[in-house]
């Protein structure tokens, strides 16, 4: 009976542990009567767990120099960005295309929109990212920190693109 | 075009607007392009200084280090930065006056000095070109305060930071060019 009730229970806990947790969800729709839509949800404690499992030169890229250099020396250029109130720092209007780029809050967004319908929504998180770059001591860019980073994450829509009818996002929820 | 924004470029590096106004509140960088030709593009940056400090801390040492940019290490090996330091010094002790005027068939150039600030001014006689730049003396000292072989961008970008008012204008019968400093987070 006692391992009923434990197996019963596993559902529940999984269902807690998700619920628990930021999910990173790749949602992807194409236009047209007969388009396909493929939502994949990550959770991401899943995805560190999985990791862990995997050889670990399996999971890291070398950082060339230049961009280690520039990653040490950006934490400040950052930290300026972070403590630097709401604004809208760069537009550019160029024929059909306008690309805007703006602070809100602790998200940095860069919105690009062109002729026919086509869209794309890029919001960064600011806080996030510094505290990526502050915390990358190594010429090793190791996919658990970037899983770790977005688990810092919520409710945010990182990649909307829409191009037609044709529809991407990446969110973490 | 290309000379005049160059001249802009120039300028942003080193210019600036009456020295007299406080720097009570953090001053924002704006600058503005549009084209009144072709695609109409326009451009608008607003930055706030403290941004603009940070992103020539956060350049590769390559281009600039620690705020100062070293001439030889950009194959400027020919420019006697000296020379320039000497010529500087020079002019400012003349006091207020037309430092240089060129004149040439079709455009006018004159550099002058006047009270705090170095003006440069091109005018173009059919008046399709006009390009006004201020010179704060203390941005230009700033910047030549390097020793050596070096100009200190960092330092010139200090003294830019306590400057208000518009620091370049140019424009021609295509587009125009505008940078200035206040303390409002938007352009009007």
């Amino acid at each position: 009976m006692a391992k009923l009730a434990a197996l019963a229970a596993l559902p529940v806990v999984a269902t807690l542990a998700v619920a628990n947790t930021s999910m990173l969800v790749v949602d992807v729709k194409e236009g047209g009567p007969s388009g396909h839509r493929i939502v994949v949800p990550v959770p991401l404690f899943l995805a560190q767990a999985a990791l862990n499992m995997v050889p670990s030169h399996a999971t890291r890229a070398e950082i060339p120099a230049e961009a280690v250099e520039v990653m040490a020396r950006s934490a400040g250029l950052l930290d300026a960005l972070a403590d630097c109130p709401d604004a809208e720092l760069v537009r550019v209007e160029d024929g059909n295309e306008t690309v805007v780029i703006e602070k809100a809050g602790d998200v940095l967004r860069i919105s690009v929109d062109g002729r026919r319908n086509e869209q794309v929504r890029v919001n960064v998180p600011i806080g996030v990212v510094r505290d990526f770059v502050k915390a990358q001591g190594s010429r090793e860019l190791r996919a658990a920190d970037v899983v770790a980073a977005l688990k810092q994450v919520s409710n945010t829509d990182l990649v909307d693109v829409r191009d037609g009818r044709d529809h991407v996002r990446v969110y973490v929820w | 075009m290309k000379r005049t924004l160059t001249l802009a470029a120039a300028a942003l590096i080193l210019a600036g607007a009456p020295a007299a106004l406080a720097e009570t509140a953090s001053p924002w960088l704006h600058i503005r392009v549009e084209e009144s030709k072709g695609k109409q593009s326009k451009v608008s940056v607003n930055l706030p200084m403290a941004i603009v400090h940070a992103a020539l801390e956060a350049a590769p040492e390559k281009v600039i280090r620690k705020g100062r940019i070293h001439l030889r290490d950009h194959g400027e090996g020919d420019v006697d930065i000296d020379d320039f330091r000497r010529i500087w010094a020079e002019l400012k002790k003349a006091g207020d006056t037309d430092l240089v005027t060129v004149e040439e068939e079709d455009e006018t150039v004159t550099v002058a000095k006047k009270g705090d600030r170095v003006l440069v001014r091109v005018d173009k006689k059919d008046g399709s070109e006009q390009v006004r730049i201020d010179l704060p003396t203390t941005v230009v000292d700033a910047f030549f305060a390097a020793p050596g072989d070096e100009v200190d961008l960092k330092a010139a970008m200090v003294e830019l930071s306590k400057l208000r008012g518009d620091v370049v204008k140019v424009t021609d019968k295509d587009s125009s060019v505008r940078i200035w400093i206040d303390e409002k987070n938007a352009q009007q």
